[in-house]
């Protein structure tokens, strides 16, 4: 196994003549929970799209596992759990058939596939959930269920996009509990978000992006040992 | 129970061995992923299948009933064969390639656009042709079970004249491919619901008037005939007759599946490319 689980460099990104993603280069852990941290439009999700492939980089390398992510997208698949900034879940489906029809893209099939369904409907407290319409789920559980679809095919490595943005504080909690689970089970995760409090609680190490620069990359313990608190930090970048 | 004594352990040599065994099977996979994202469509259409039937099934059989029996009132026949006989391949060819022209626009579309559904298949192994040939085998699907409920009605009530006839669903499956990949091409770059009434009315409708359905393509003005020769329709309306009257041209025949296969190849892979193109940056 590679000591790292994610290495990027010399990531960079133009829509349109605007660069979103400047010389981006970093490398996670494996075990790590590795935050991305960032004001608005500043590229966070960019390079989260880059690395599940809705979004082809201009120039750059990713490796993950040590197998070139660019030309072996379909295979990396199947060790990744993805979860974007917007949910889209199949609102036709109910909840357990779309954790059901979800396993069948990953060639999860059968009993194993209603193993898995029912096991992360529990770990996500959504039991009673289970025939349930989507779209008769609250924003809180939608995400968890978001969540819940990401880890249907066992992923070693988990990519979420703001989780917990517009959640109540409740639930978002409750998504940092499961998540610091998955995460001491020896999931690595790559996560993004804007709050301090959340990245404080959550993160080992962080990189954090302002207009695709990586202005500060190490643990967040370096910079939470500083005085400065790190929503004094994100303030400071956030002017320039 | 609380959740977070839940057992969920990444195990590295089990991941490993995994993607190893994916990495060495990825073509076989790719006929599997089709049938996923298939079988995705036809889950939700158990829930919803009823109203569809009417459209799918009921649809050209008024069709059949009412000029059939309604004009074939006044036309005695046509080339020696009844009114009514002589249209049911037409309605054959005509209603599966509505079936697939409205699951491959409107339900494309409801899929691609407003529910993201291929943006969720995506986070997944499963690659932009997987989905486009996935949702080309469904909409094949809608166009068989069209076409084929008017060949059986049309069996049941003796509208049929050959036993080559018999042929004619693997026809309706080539038209189903022809229709569905062309529809989707039209899905791949429509900016909205609206757009689609474009193509019906100047593509599909005008198919459905002038393709031979209703009458021999050659009672038209040459100049009109022209046009028709660009018609896909035309070559499916055209083969399910040869094979319905059982009048087999093979040297028509070869060239008439030619032309379908070809059409049919160009709007594939033309819909590949304009849909990543839409759905990746
Ligand atoms: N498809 C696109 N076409 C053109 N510009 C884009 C596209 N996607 C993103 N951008 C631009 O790239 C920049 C970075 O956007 P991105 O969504 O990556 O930011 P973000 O850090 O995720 O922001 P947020 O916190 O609001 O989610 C923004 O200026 C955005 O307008
Ligand atoms: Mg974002």
């Amino acid at each position: 196994m590679k000591k790292y689980i994610l290495e990027i460099n010399g990531l960079i990104k133009n829509f349109n003549r605007l660069r979103v993603l400047n010389d981006v280069h970093f490398k996670i852990k494996h075990g790590d929970f590795f935050g991305l941290i960032g004001p608005n439009g500043a590229g966070k999700s960019t390079l989260l799209k880059i690395l599940y492939g809705i979004v082809i980089p201009d120039s750059g390398n990713i490796s993950i596992n040590g197998l070139d992510l660019l030309s072996n997208y379909k295979k990396i698949k199947y060790s990744l759990g993805i979860v974007p900034q917007e949910d889209n879940l199949d609102e036709d489906l109910s909840v357990n058939d779309n954790l059901i029809v979800y396993s069948k893209y990953f060639g999860i099939t059968g009993g194993e596939s209603r193993r898995r369904a029912s096991e992360l409907l529990n770990f996500f407290d959504m039991g009673e959930k289970k025939y349930s319409k989507v779209s008769e789920l609250s924003g809180g559980l939608k995400r968890r269920l978001m969540i819940a679809r990401a880890l249907i095919n066992n992923p070693s490595l988990i990519i979420l996009d703001e989780p917990t943005s517009g959640l109540d504080p409740e639930y978002r909690q409750n998504i940092w509990e499961k998540l610091k689970a998955l995460n001491r089970n020896g999931v690595t995760i790559l996560m993004s978000t804007h709050y301090m409090e959340e990245a404080e609680r959550l993160f080992k190490n962080i990189i954090i992006l302002n207009h695709g620069n990586i202005v500060f990359n190490g643990a967040i313990s370096e910079i939470t040992l500083n005085k400065k608190s790190l929503e004094e930090i994100f303030l400071d970048i956030a002017k320039h | 129970m609380s959740g977070t004594e839940f057992n969920f352990v990444p195990d590295a040599k089990w991941q490993q061995m995994e993607l190893l065994k994916k990495i060495n099977k990825t073509n076989s996979n790719l006929s599997k992923s089709l049938f996923t994202v298939f079988y995705r469509n036809y889950l939700v259409w158990l829930k919803y299948y009823k109203p569809g039937i009417i459209g799918d099934i009921l649809e050209p059989l008024l069709y059949l009933a009412a000029l059939g029996f309604g004009i074939g009132k006044f036309i005695h026949n046509i080339n020696g064969i009844s009114y009514i006989k002589y249209i049911v391949p037409g309605i054959i060819a005509s209603s599966s390639m509505y079936a697939a022209a409205f699951e491959s626009t409107f339900g494309a579309y409801t899929r691609m656009v407003t529910n993201g559904i291929y943006q969720a298949i995506l986070l997944t192994p499963i690659g932009i042709e997987d989905i486009v040939s996935g949702e080309i085998l469904w909409g094949t699907a809608k166009a068989f079970m069209s076409g084929t409920a008017v060949l059986i009605i049309g069996t049941v009530f003796g509208w049929i004249i050959s036993p080559a006839a018999i042929i004619i669903p693997v026809v309706i499956v080539l038209n189903g491919i022809l229709f569905s990949s062309l529809s989707l091409l039209i899905t791949s770059f429509s900016p909205s619901y609206d757009f689609f009434s474009y193509y019906f009315t100047i593509a599909i409708s005008t198919m459905f008037l002038f393709s031979g359905v209703f009458y021999p393509v050659s009672s038209l003005p040459y100049a009109i005939r022209y046009f028709v020769y660009i018609m896909p329709l035309y070559y499916t309306v055209s083969i399910m007759r040869m094979l319905d009257e059982g009048k087999i041209n093979p040297v028509l025949l070869f060239s008439y599946l030619s032309v379908i296969i070809l059409f049919a190849l160009i709007f594939f892979y033309a819909s590949v490319y304009f849909i990543k193109k839409r759905v990746i940056k």
